[in-house]
């Protein structure tokens, strides 16, 4: 009786949360984080949604949130919006190996199989690396040493001593602050084409966007594919066997 | 790096051209024309590629006569394929009017003898009509080429694409081999951009692109050839796009040490009409899902003999000529004595005589879950063979295993203590599913407020590199001040004047008219030494006036200057007392004379 009149009480102040959209302040999240998971435990995966979405639309996120949404939307056989939150998860923590294990078994789900155009070795190893960190922190990388390199300037500019041990040291903050700069690039324009899944059991791709263009070909639930071009609603996609078309842009979740 | 991995790539590359092309010899005969005038001449060239060193025997050419020889060797270089032709030009006069053949030349080269084409030749008297040159090659020519511009003097037969295809009428995922050459007589090419849009199809690459010589309507070109299969995925009138080519002629101007002027050009070819025939409803098995191609099928099974709950796994093989992504797993009807998992499916890809190939493999592990499981049941893998026009079924028969009852081991001990003492057994993999939910939020962000999109992102490094260059300008007038005495100098000349004249107005308010006027002389004469660079006990009204005057100060200022050194002889040694107006008027004058004086730029 205790548990159920918990729940309730929960449930109507998530509900509004919900209903009123409103600023939930970050020292907040935790506490609801936790009460929407004990709703999962409980296999009220619906009710569970909605409390990982209240966090998102108060404007928060973060890895293992769209995780949990991800794992919630699983349960509920949404395969295309857990594959979406799975991709949004691993975009903002690509390290973790329990997003990329979701990841890999909801995958295992799709009844699309594209072959990928093979990857030169160059372009493995520049996504080897990319994927280290996420964006951010590549970034982040990037200022840092930015900052280091120009405080050992001054520093080497007031304090005479420093001078003999400066080229020495510049070389190779130079160095890292160069490599870092052009891997955040790399990074960037690796991040910058923004990815998508179908969200609708099926799909017919377009030649062109319009619905009176003839279909190409259909895709299926949980597909990414990456977005290339926004016209009038609709979005043209390329898949990675080197394929395109146009959808309507509701068939999709961006990433 | 990266230009280091090009590079290497490059070498490799082209060392791989060369090995390909080694054994491709070509011998080929031509005419600049099949038909000229009594009073013209005739050019028989003999073309060689791939045979260094060999020389043609030339046959007995009747009714003509030899005026001479040339050899000339082409040099080709496209996209890093080096290709090098010798021609051999033979320039024949006719004797006579009439129809003539050149017989086959011949050419010996390890030990295999080469033959041309004989040439027939028509000689007309009078003026001959214009058409094509004849060669000993049979012209292929499948779309009309179109050259949009291509510059002067380039004509249109220097250059053109065509694209074809192997069959016009060809089943749903059934291969159809696409072929795009370019055909080129210019020396040098900088290809840009190749677009080949097979829209309705899936595709792949048949190899590397090959490059040969060909002649057609009597012309040699080189043609560099490229490749694709491409499936239809639906039947109907599908259309293959023109094919596009852009890119520069690179031509070699001023010599050795001269440039390369580029000519772009950009190249089209005719749109391909294709008709795509459904599967045949007539014989298509129950079985059947989407497999096209000509397959074989191979079932195995391990372990044989399991207990209850043990995985078999059960590997089926389908391997040969087709488009592998049509095939799908053939279907395992284990019914409830056995439990599935989704398959692991591995794909091998490979071209094979211009015909798209590879192996696909299932790997499916199924669990026995009783012992009445006696075998693992038979596996049907139908497909359509385009070649024949049929369904074929491939069926494999039941594969016998030997299930035993599992012992009662009770729940799952996961820590035990060391070493493998009998009764233990590996964890198995019961179920598979996905991993549990995270307990904590982590680090929450603001959707889509990246940090580097703040403005104070950019402005703090911008600052920072701003403030690195004040501390150099800075450090950098330290250093000057330290090392250059006479820039030292001039820099504190000015205050170090304002202090003196400071000191002078106490002496005037005490109204001591001897010290004052000592004090403004001293600061006076100290300043103009400081900041003209001229010694403290060298300075005097000459000397000022002529360095004031070098540094392009003006007469004005410098007649003020000597009528202020006249005026301190003045005051100093004829003047006896003044009153302080006059030496307030005074002092004010030799100040606002030096603002003057530090507007003035000494180098």
């Amino acid at each position: 009786m205790q548990i159920r009149i918990l729940t309730l009480t929960l449930l109507i102040s998530l509900s509004g949360i919900f209903t009123v959209h409103a600023e939930i302040p970050e020292a907040e999240i935790p506490s609801l984080f936790r009460q929407t998971n004990s709703l999962y435990a409980q296999g009220k995966y619906a009710e569970a949604v909605e409390g990982y979405n209240a966090i998102l639309q108060a404007g928060w996120e973060s890895g293992p949130l769209y995780y949990n949404l991800a794992n919630t939307y699983f349960k509920l056989n949404n395969l295309g919006r857990a594959i979406l939150n799975y991709r949004k998860a691993w975009n903002l923590s690509p390290g973790d190996p329990e997003i990329s294990k979701n990841l890999e078994y909801a995958r295992e789900g799709l009844r699309d199989d594209i072959a990928a155009l093979p990857l030169s070795v160059w372009a493995r190893a520049r996504r080897a690396v990319i994927l280290q960190f996420p964006l951010g922190i590549w970034i982040g990388i990037s200022a840092a040493l930015y900052f280091l390199t120009i405080a050992w300037l001054i520093a080497a500019l007031l304090i005479r001593p420093l001078r003999k041990k400066s080229p020495l040291i510049l070389k190779w903050l130079g160095g890292c602050l160069a490599i870092s700069v052009v891997i955040s690039i790399m990074a960037y324009s690796f991040y910058r084409t923004p990815g998508a899944i179908i969200l609708q059991p099926t799909v017919s791709v377009r030649y062109g966007p319009a619905e009176t263009d003839a279909a190409a070909f259909k895709l299926h639930e949980g597909t990414e594919v990456k977005v290339v071009r926004k016209k009038d609603g609709w979005l043209q996609i390329a898949l990675p066997d080197g394929e395109s078309g146009w959808l309507t842009a509701d068939s999709l979740g961006i990433i | 790096m990266r230009y280091g991995i090009i590079i290497l790539i490059n070498i490799v590359f082209i060392f791989a051209q060369g090995v390909v092309h080694a054994e491709d010899i070509s011998f080929t005969a031509s005419v600049n024309s099949t038909t000229i005038s009594k009073s013209d001449q005739l050019v028989y060239t003999l073309a060689i590629e791939g045979a260094r060193g060999a020389n043609p025997i030339l046959p007995a050419i009747s009714n003509f006569e030899l005026l001479g020889t040339s050899v000339s060797t082409q040099f080709s270089l496209v996209n890093s394929n080096t290709r090098i032709i010798k021609n051999l030009a033979y320039t024949l006069m006719p004797i006579k009017a009439g129809i003539f053949t050149i017989p086959m030349a011949s050419l010996e080269y390890r030990g295999k003898t080469y033959l041309t084409k004989p040439i027939t030749v028509t000689v007309v008297d009078g003026t001959a009509p214009q058409i094509a040159p004849a060669t000993d090659n049979s012209p292929v020519h499948q779309a009309a080429p179109k050259i949009n511009n291509l510059p002067e003097p380039q004509s249109p037969k220097q250059l053109f694409i065509t694209t074809t295809v192997d069959k016009k009428v060809a089943y749903v995922d059934e291969q159809i081999t696409l072929n795009f050459n370019l055909f080129f007589r210019v020396d040098r090419l900088n290809i840009q951009n190749i677009s080949l849009k097979s829209i309705g199809f899936t595709e792949q690459d048949l190899g590397n692109e090959k490059t040969y010589t060909q002649i057609v309507d009597g012309v040699r070109y080189n043609v560099s050839e490229r490749s694709k299969a491409i499936f239809p995925i639906s039947s109907g009138e599908l259309t293959i796009r023109p094919g596009e080519l852009r890119g520069d002629i690179l031509v070699r101007r001023g010599g050795f040490f001269g440039y390369d002027e580029r000519k772009p050009f950009s190249l089209r070819s005719d749109p391909i009409k294709l008709t795509i025939k459904p599967l045949p409803r007539k014989g298509r098995p129950e079985e059947f899902k989407r497999a096209v191609g000509d397959y074989r099928f191979d079932l195995t099974a391990n372990p044989l003999a399991v207990k209850v709950g043990e995985p078999i796994t059960v590997t089926m093989t389908i391997s040969g000529t087709g488009n592998l992504d049509t095939v799908s797993m053939p279907e395992i009807k284990c019914g409830k004595t056995f439990k599935t998992y989704p398959p692991e499916v591995g794909v091998t890809r490979g071209v094979r005589r211009g015909r798209v190939n590879g192996e696909k493999v299932f790997k499916q592990v199924i669990i026995p879950l009783s012992v009445e499981a006696k075998e693992i049941p038979a596996v049907s893998f139908s497909f359509f063979n385009p070649a024949t026009g049929k369904y074929r079924t491939l069926k494999k028969k039941p594969i016998p295993i030997r299930v035993e009852a599992a012992p009662d081991q009770g729940p799952v001990a996961l820590v035990e203590g060391a070493g493998s003492g009998p009764g233990r057994e590996r964890i198995k993999l019961l179920e598979k599913d996905i991993l549990y939910i995270k307990d904590s939020p982590g680090h929450l962000t603001r959707a889509g407020r990246f940090y580097y999109r703040r403005p104070l992102y950019w402005i703090i490094p911008i600052a920072a590199l701003f403030g690195l260059f004040a501390v150099w300008g800075i450090q950098s007038r330290r250093e000057k001040l330290r090392s250059d005495l006479v820039y030292a100098r001039q820099v504190g000349a000015s205050r170090s004047a304002r202090k003196r004249f400071k000191k002078a107005r106490t002496f005037l308010n005490a109204g001591d008219s001897e010290r004052f006027y000592g004090e403004v002389h001293r600061a006076f004469n100290r300043y103009l030494g400081d900041k003209l660079g001229i010694p403290s006990g060298a300075v005097g009204s000459t000397i000022v006036a002529d360095k004031l005057s070098s540094a392009g100060a003006a007469a004005e200022i410098i007649k003020e200057v000597e009528t202020c050194f006249s005026e301190f002889d003045l005051a100093r040694f004829a003047r006896s007392s003044s009153d302080k107006d006059e030496m307030n008027d005074f002092l004010v004058r030799v100040e606002r004379l030096i603002s003057k004086l530090e507007k003035i730029k000494v180098k």
